[in-house]
């Protein structure tokens, strides 16, 4: 072949035809159409400096419950209170102590969730692509509840990994050995609660600081009015006091934990006038209400994000 | 071959007709959707893209039923909005490639396919800004590359050129036509600025009130009834237009020395009873062509 024949057709040429094409690829029918929805909604969060602090800060109380651990002293009175679950009572402090983290990390990955995109118009833009409204509330919550999980998550499984390493010779995987299961559980049960009701504050708000103010507001004020009622309670009936207690977005996640680890909490309380310390028991509180009153939050949440997800405004004159 | 049939389609909002019984095939190539504020061009955009159901009456996009098969219609078109609309807190490739994935493109060619089409519509050297930052005319365009990333046969821009400047708005037109000309897709340009429609739409449909009064090809609905003459007069004469209707012409309007008659007869024979006319009553005739009808002519003879 000469330098001035043809090449083959196929064969490749030194010259690159680069001008615009439209494209007539392959565009496949996902079934987990939410995935990418959800996907993205991680993608926006994680390079965020302020969830990296909070996951630090949530993870705290694990490490710290890691070093109580391993001062040998500290397991005796620990262990003497709760005897059959003696690990799982390190396990359901530490997720206490987290909580409020936790309930920071919730309003900067949730409250801009479908509030930004409200501001934004973006429900337009995602609506007008191959995807249901369902697939999109799916993929906002399960974003959110991902990305909780995973900072609730974390640090338990280092808390498990530094006891199954350090105790596997001294019962702890014979004597707690569904302690992973219910660490999962605690851990899932508030990242579930919050992103179902971020999202349900979200879509109903225009702005991403006006769905956390709200959300935050309703945490908090449920908060103080369950710790109040619950109080007055305690004097007449501790076990419905306990569940009293619970009647809260942090008292279900908190209430629901304790009834996973199957804990008994034991505060240490100062009386002036016998100037002694007695222990003030913490029942466990009953499970199936509170996992009513959880399913009812989600549901009221989802719910409510679905009647207001609309790729466009119907005015109805 | 048409790309989209509207069978008798209504929408109301409670007791307000938006779109009253529109029926129509629109042709494939540009295809421009006219009409004043209020018509229902936006509510028809919205019925054809599935996000209102209709009161009555069927549309099939593409071959498949919009109210059957939402999804692999969606798949299909689509869609530049007219208002601003942008994920927050992302960048112009990232926002394009999930634009690309959420329409059912693999990830791995998204984001290839992000930058080329951000390329093609001009924003190839500030693709990674994040888009909050973004000028008017820049927003547009990414709007027409997330429409148009994933390939859609059918592409809906509603109000293309609103907020651009003359040079933006050139810009964007060229694209506009590029797309519907060269690359074979089909597009329908939803606006209210008649000159963008003229210069990219090869047939147009006009609304008012929620009903299609005029719908055909830009050449067919310029043609004039019978044989209609622009005449370019040196100085306005009223003398030659009465001599020029003692002939068997009739004005069908007249600014200063400029006038368009209407004649009988064909158009060849037009010259002579000019000619005649401008004799008889001095008046100078600069020179005449056969009248063709502006789109701005058509519009407003329709909503009259």
């Amino acid at each position: 072949m000469s330098q001035y024949d043809l090449p083959e057709p196929g064969a490749p040429t030194p010259i690159a035809d680069v001008s615009y094409r439209n494209y007539d690829g392959p565009l496949h029918s996902r079934a987990a159409r939410w995935w990418i929805v959800a996907l993205a909604g991680i993608r926006i969060a994680r390079p965020k400096p302020a969830f990296w602090i909070l996951a630090v800060l949530g993870s705290l109380p694990y490490l710290i419950h890691i070093m109580l651990l391993m001062l040998p002293q500290n397991i005796g009175p620990l262990a003497a209170l709760n005897p059959d679950n003696k690990y799982a009572t390190h396990f359901y402090q530490a997720f206490q102590n987290q909580q409020f983290w936790i309930f920071l990390m919730a309003l900067l990955v949730g409250a801009g969730s479908i509030a930004a995109d409200n501001q934004a118009n973006a429900l337009l833009v995602y609506l007008a692509k191959p995807i249901t409204r369902t697939d999109y509330l799916l993929g906002k919550w399960m974003g959110i509840f991902l990305l909780l999980f995973s900072a609730c998550a974390v640090p338990a499984i280092l808390l498990y990994a530094y006891c199954y390493l350090s105790y596997a010779d001294d019962g702890f995987t014979t004597s707690e050995p569904r302690l992973w299961l219910q660490m999962l559980g605690a851990c899932a049960v508030p990242a579930a609660l919050q992103a179902g009701l971020l999202v349900g504050f979200s879509a109903w708000s225009k702005t991403p600081r006006m769905a956390g103010a709200t959300y935050a507001g309703f945490y908090l004020v449920t908060g103080i009015a369950a710790g109040i009622a619950g109080n007055f309670e305690f004097k007449a009936h501790s076990t419905s006091a306990r569940l009293v207690q619970c009647f809260s977005v942090g008292g279900v996640s908190d209430g629901l934990a304790q009834a996973l680890y199957h804990v008994t909490q034991h505060i240490p309380r100062f009386h002036r006038g016998t100037g002694q310390f007695t222990m003030r028991t913490i029942p466990i509180p009953a499970a199936a209400p509170l996992w009513g009153l959880f399913a009812a939050l989600l549901l009221v949440g989802l719910l409510a994000a679905a009647a207001r997800i609309r790729a466009v405004e119907v005015v109805r004159g | 071959m048409s790309v989209a049939t509207l069978s008798h389609l209504t929408v109301r909002y409670g007791a307000r007709t938006a779109v009253d019984d529109v029926s129509v095939e629109i042709p494939e190539g540009c295809v421009g959707l006219l009409g004043p504020n209020g018509a229902g061009k936006t509510t028809l955009l919205k019925a054809l893209l599935g996000f209102l159901r209709p009161t009555s009456g069927s549309a099939e996009l593409l071959g498949l039923d919009v109210a059957r098969a939402p999804l692999e219609v969606r798949r299909r078109i689509g869609l530049m909005p007219e208002v601003d609309c942008h994920i927050p807190g992302v960048n112009a490739v990232s926002f394009v490639a999930y634009a690309a994935e959420l329409a059912g493109m693999p990830a791995s060619t998204a984001l290839g396919r992000a930058h080329e089409v951000l390329e093609y519509c001009g924003l190839g050297e500030a693709r990674y800004r994040n888009v909050e930052t973004y000028s008017t005319g820049m927003k547009q365009r990414i709007k027409l590359a997330q429409a148009l990333v994933h390939g859609p046969k059918l592409l809906f821009l509603d109000e293309p050129t609103n907020g651009l400047d003359p040079a933006g708005r050139d810009e964007m037109l060229a694209l506009v036509a590029d797309i519907s000309r060269a690359k074979g897709v089909n597009v329908v340009v939803c606006s209210h600025l008649l000159p963008d429609v003229e210069r990219v739409c090869g047939s147009v449909m006009v609304m008012r009130g929620g009903r299609l009064v005029e719908q055909g090809t830009l050449a067919s609905l310029r043609a004039t009834a019978g044989s209609q003459v622009d005449v370019e007069l040196r100085e306005p004469s009223e003398a030659f237009l009465a001599e020029a209707g003692r002939l068997g012409a009739v004005v069908v309007k007249s600014a200063g020395a400029t006038a368009r008659l209407r004649f009988p007869g064909e158009l060849h024979a037009v010259g002579a009873l000019l000619f005649a006319a401008a004799r008889s009553t001095g008046a100078q005739v600069r020179g005449f062509r056969p009248a063709v009808r502006s789109l701005e002519d058509i519009f407003l003879e329709v909503m009259q």
